[in-house]
């Protein structure tokens, strides 16, 4: 039994090869239905790889708390209005009283520019606690961070972004080197390791920062913050602390019900779910073409079977005649009907894993083989070559060696 | 080894009927070789047909190596094909994909004979027909008396026991359509059933009987 059904895959292989241009057209179909599938499935892994990439370099289980009104969509954070209002008491009252929350490290941020000697470079100018490190998971690559002392002496020391090491320093050793900001001569003390932009569209690269207490005496002398990271505890809800940190800052602020909000709380689960409904509908989109596919190639390879079917009606009296028996005519042309379907998966990987590269390649994500996508391409790939190969080969029977192989008619 | 009695066989080209077979009685013995004479529309391939168990008969008796065949499926009638019978036909019918020498295997992807080493076996028989160096060749390769040797090949592997020929020297020359004859001449003398169909009268000496066909009635039956 296995070996007739070799003989019959080999049968229908070399079938294909004798008829190459005619079995490309059939595959085509095919080839582009897996081909959309597989790359999807490699890609959207890959996205959603990134993802956690990129949640894990935001810092997991954030949540921001912004002074003034932010819109958060997809990439872009939109600011509204700005807010003096929200003070650094406010946010470690927030600590000492939800305890689901593990750490709140307030900040100040700013766009300015960064002298050193005669290079100006524009930079977002972080001013935050020391514990923005750990909770941001920020790696310096070269130097150190500030500490604790430093930030209760007020010292002008700052950590800068990769970028900012390269447009004002490389290759010059930046660590001692005093940037001028606000004017005031600040040393620095570390360089970021390379990052990309965060969640929010943040480039992380030209970030500078500064201990929060210098920051806001020394140099932009304000009594208020921009806002606060918060690290939850694993396992909270972060839509749930979300209201819960709403609410707690109402209260505090003893603002009547009508007030409107003058700080944005969001996490990155809403950068996610705008993220995840574009995932969802490229992925309907992709399923249907790939479905619309799949039917033209079914169609394809229905038709060109047909054709090689009615081709062949001596080779089916012969085998007749010889002793196959209408199951086994049936069986060979859906072997064969299969092979071609088969063989158009597997050259839809390839493809698949081609764009699939192509696009990780240019989106910068990780490559990611989807491989239950593969095992489902294929098996999709083997029904619709059955589905295909059936009519033709009942045609197949139909042809009587009597009438296809005699000379005459009688 | 086969028996006809009164055997008739009718078509139908649209409402018309046609009897190609008006009453066929005759009797081979295994071991014979027959020539069956016959001009173009005498019946002489319909009743090569309902010997080789490809067609049926309309009215008649008809036994096949003992069995009466009437009520039989397709299907194990294609078996009973595999089993006793071998094909040669005019036109060869090798598949044009396959080498000379998977042409020959065909038949034993259907036996459910336990042919010992069939490749081996297939060598051998196209080695013996002087086919040694086109084992590997395609049909396009190789001349017509060639193609002719593989297809006899084909009908052999399976070691049946009757050979059906269909005009097998009508698509050759008559030197090459000797050298075939010839060795249908040898497998009968080692014990091979052969029927075969010509309208050819140079070919009827290699038979041992002769069988004319006229109108869907035997009217000569001869020894040579």
């Amino acid at each position: 039994m296995l070996e007739v059904l070799l003989f019959h895959l080999e049968i229908a292989l070399r079938n294909i090869l004798v008829h190459k241009k005619r079995m490309v057209l059939a595959l085509l179909g095919i080839l582009f239905a897996v081909m959309s599938l597989v790359a999807f499935g490699n890609i959207s892994s890959g996205l959603k790889a990134k993802i956690e990439l990129e949640i894990s370099r935001f810092g997991e289980n954030l949540i921001i708390l912004r002074a003034g009104i932010f819109h958060v969509a997809g990439r872009t954070q939109a600011q509204f209005s700005e807010a003096r209002t929200l003070k650094i008491e406010d946010v470690k009252r927030l600590k000492d009283s939800v305890t689901e929350i593990e750490e709140v490290v307030p900040f100040f941020d700013v766009s300015y520019p960064l002298r050193f000697k005669e290079k100006k470079v524009t930079a977002t100018i972080v001013g935050a606690e020391s514990s923005v490190f750990k909770l941001r998971n920020v790696d310096v690559s070269y130097g150190r961070f500030f500490t604790r002392e430093e930030e209760a002496n007020l010292d002008r020391k700052a950590v800068i972004g990769f970028k900012i090491y390269e447009n004002l320093f490389s290759p010059e050793d930046p660590i001692g080197k005093f940037v001028l900001i606000y004017r005031v001569p600040t040393e620095i003390i570390g360089v970021m390791g390379e990052k990309g932009s965060d969640f929010f569209g943040q480039d992380q690269d030209i970030l500078v920062y500064m201990p929060l207490a210098t920051f806001m005496r020394r140099y932009s002398n304000v009594d208020y913050i921009k806002g606060a990271y918060i690290k939850v505890r694993d396992g909270v809800s972060l839509s749930h602390m979300k209201h819960k940190i709403r609410s707690f800052i109402r209260s505090a602020r003893k603002m009547r019900d009508e007030e409107k909000d003058d700080f944005s709380v969001f996490t990155v689960e809403d950068v996610l779910k705008t993220r995840e409904e574009g995932i969802r509908l490229v992925s309907i989109l992709t399923i249907i073409a790939s479905i619309i596919s799949f039917l033209i190639g079914g169609l394809g390879i229905f038709a060109i079977m047909l054709l090689s079917v009615t081709e062949r009606k001596t080779e089916i009296g012969i085998r007749r005649a010889v002793g196959s028996t209408k199951r086994d005519i049936i069986f060979q042309f859906l072997a064969e009907s299969t092979v071609v379907s088969v063989l158009g998966g597997i050259l839809g990987i390839g493809a698949g894993l081609m764009v699939t590269t192509i696009v990780d390649i240019i989106g910068g994500f990780p490559f990611i083989l989807a491989f239950k996508t593969l095992i489902f391409s294929i098996s999709v790939c083997v029904v619709i070559g059955i589905l295909a190969g059936i009519y033709p080969a009942l045609k197949g029977t139909k042809y009587e060696p009597v009438d296809v192989l005699s000379n005459q008619l009688f | 080894m086969i028996l006809l009695k009164g055997v008739r066989k009718s078509y139908f080209i649209g409402e018309r009927e046609i009897e190609v077979l008006k009453g066929v009685d005759l009797v081979i013995n295994r071991g014979d070789f027959v020539i069956l004479m016959g001009v173009s529309g005498s019946g002489k391939t319909t009743l090569l047909n309902i010997i080789g168990l490809l067609d049926r008969k309309t009215e008649g008796e008809f036994l096949f190596m003992g069995y009466n065949v009437d009520g039989l499926s397709d299907d194990i009638l294609a078996k009973m094909r595999n089993r006793h019978i071998g094909f040669v036909f005019q036109q060869f019918f090798l598949l044009p994909y396959l080498n000379a020498l998977e042409n020959v295997l065909i038949p034993i992807i259907y036996s459910d004979k336990k042919i010992k080493n069939p490749r081996e076996r297939a060598k051998e028989l196209l080695e013996r027909f002087g086919l040694k160096d086109r084992i590997y060749s395609k049909p396009s390769q190789l001349s017509g008396g060639e193609q002719q040797r593989v297809a006899i090949a084909r009908a052999l592997i399976n070691e049946p026991d009757v050979i059906l020929a269909d005009e097998p020297t009508g698509a050759l020359d008559s030197n090459t359509g000797f050298e075939i004859m010839d060795l249908f001449r040898i497998l009968n003398e080692e014990g091979k059933t052969v029927i075969c169909v010509t309208h050819d009268p140079k070919v009827k000496e290699f038979g041992k009987r002769v069988l004319r066909i006229e109108d869907g009635i035997i009217s000569e039956d001869f020894k040579n």
